[in-house]
């Protein structure tokens, strides 16, 4: 099936970019990324497969993106230094873009003891700040030890920013560690804090990173009040405000508020000067997507 | 391994070093007992054989169950508590903390390449001094070379917390 939206289009128009996230199946069933894969094409420019996230195994990152490019979606492969040293990110790289995919987004990873198997040993060779730069060097004929590729992966580069971490200060400097290293775009934790994000976005401009890259950052729909207290306290570097678990408590339907503040979420952020685009992430709800694009306003798009 | 471009002393003790394998023994081994005797209880060195504690405020940033060299990861939980583990301080946060204390911001904005595995457990002062440095194509420099280095540096001091 032809890939009728991409990343790069995107960027290159500056039109307001969409972004998805979708997690691998835990076996081997490339119909459900094929389902998954049928609730995004045509609504967002590209979907993001996550690398064993939270240290749970499933169905590699790269396999779930060659289906999606079978099934016209634009993937955006997540790789972490986590589970593999630089012989294999490398591998990885020119392996990833020879099956088509053209863009990547380059974590440090969630450790394993966040994950189901805590006693991995961890690998953390390289941190993302170095495997972006390595990456860069790739995509410009290198090798991490000099080396010429005769075939570079043209491939967009991605990094991750954590806005609500403290201190302000370092989470910044990372950023930009990240821009210079030579990232295209960032995409953020997901925001629940619209606020918090605002402050964090303000540094983001006064450094003119929002100038270098695009700044894309996460919205989260969630079903329940439950879903909302799990990711606060379980899932790395999440903050969900005590106010916004309560209003999803009190509703009537709390799927219904759910999907309403993530709609109202979307609306102030592109209020906020420097951001380019919104990464959705409807974990274990992606079939909620179209409505989303839909009632969020960003269809026209 | 690149061979040192440093000084004469320090080519010399590379030739040295590398001419005789018992001098070679006797050195590392000296080098890196009286290395650990001061590094290990004093900043709880981990070993590395690279070491970063000029760029980090002298906290060693090898303490990171993810061992990151250029800043802290996004996991850290609230408060600058570790992801890993709960109950410790983010050991970049410390790093940041102290680097503002004794005006060290900017040293921080260096770009720290990928770590050697294979000078892992020998002596860092002794590979300094043989010059066993990553090879330059690593060396993009600062931030601040890419961005506009002072405001980089303000911005990244002054926002607290």
């Amino acid at each position: 099936m032809l890939v009728e939206r991409t990343l790069r289009d995107a960027i290159d128009s500056g039109r307001f970019i969409v972004t998805a996230e979708l997690g691998p199946p835990l076996g081997a069933a490339p119909d459900l990324v094929r389902k998954k894969a049928s609730y995004f094409r045509g609504l967002v420019d590209a979907v993001n497969t996550t690398d064993n996230q939270s240290g749970v195994v499933r169905m590699s990152s790269i396999a779930a993106a060659k289906i999606l490019l079978e099934e016209g979606v634009d993937p955006i492969v997540q790789m972490t230094c986590r589970d593999r040293n630089r012989l294999a990110l490398q591998g990885d790289i020119i392996g990833a873009a020879g099956l088509g995919v053209r863009n990547l987004l380059l974590l440090t990873g969630d450790h394993m003891t966040m994950g189901n198997q805590p006693e991995a040993r961890p690998v953390y060779d390289l941190d993302s700040v170095q495997l972006i730069q390595a990456a860069r060097r790739m995509r410009e004929g290198r090798f991490m030890n000099d080396e010429e590729i005769k075939h570079p992966p043209g491939v967009l580069l991605g990094g991750a920013a954590n806005p609500f971490a403290e201190p302000m200060g370092l989470r910044l400097l990372r950023v930009a560690k990240k821009v210079a290293a030579g990232v295209d775009f960032i995409q953020t934790q997901a925001v629940y804090d619209v606020e918090r994000f605002g402050r964090w976005m303000a540094g983001v401009r006064d450094l003119g990173l929002h100038e270098r890259v695009k700044i894309i950052p996460s919205v989260l729909p969630a079903r329940s009040a439950k879903a909302l207290t799990y990711m606060s306290e379980r899932v790395a570097g999440m903050l969900v405000p005590e106010e916004l678990i309560r209003r999803v408590e009190r509703a009537d339907d709390p799927a219904e508020e759910g999907l309403r503040i993530a709609c109202e979420t979307i609306a102030r952020l592109r209020e906020i000067d420097g951001v380019s685009g919104v990464h959705l992430t409807p974990v274990a709800w992606e079939k909620i997507t179209p409505r989303l694009v839909e009632e969020a306003g960003l269809a026209a798009t | 391994m690149e061979r040192a471009s440093g000084s004469r002393l320090s080519r010399w003790l590379d030739d040295l070093l590398t001419r005789s394998p018992r001098f070679a023994r006797f050195a590392s081994g000296l080098g890196l007992a009286i290395e650990n005797a001061i590094k290990v209880p004093v900043f709880r060195c981990q070993r590395c054989g690279e070491c970063v504690l000029s760029h980090t405020a002298f906290v060693c940033s090898q303490r990171c169950p993810k061992r990151l060299r250029n800043g802290a990861c996004g996991g850290t939980r609230p408060g600058g508590y570790c992801e890993v583990y709960p109950e410790r301080r983010c050991v970049w946060f410390a790093i940041h903390a102290r680097s503002r204390t004794l005006g060290r911001i900017a040293m921080l904005t260096e770009i720290l390449p990928p770590h050697q595995w294979s000078i892992e457990k020998t002596s860092a002062w002794l590979n300094v001094f043989r010059g066993r440095e990553e090879p330059p194509v690593w060396r993009v420099g600062s931030i601040a070379d890419r961005l506009d280095g002072k405001a980089a540096d303000r911005s990244i001091e002054e926002r607290e917390p």
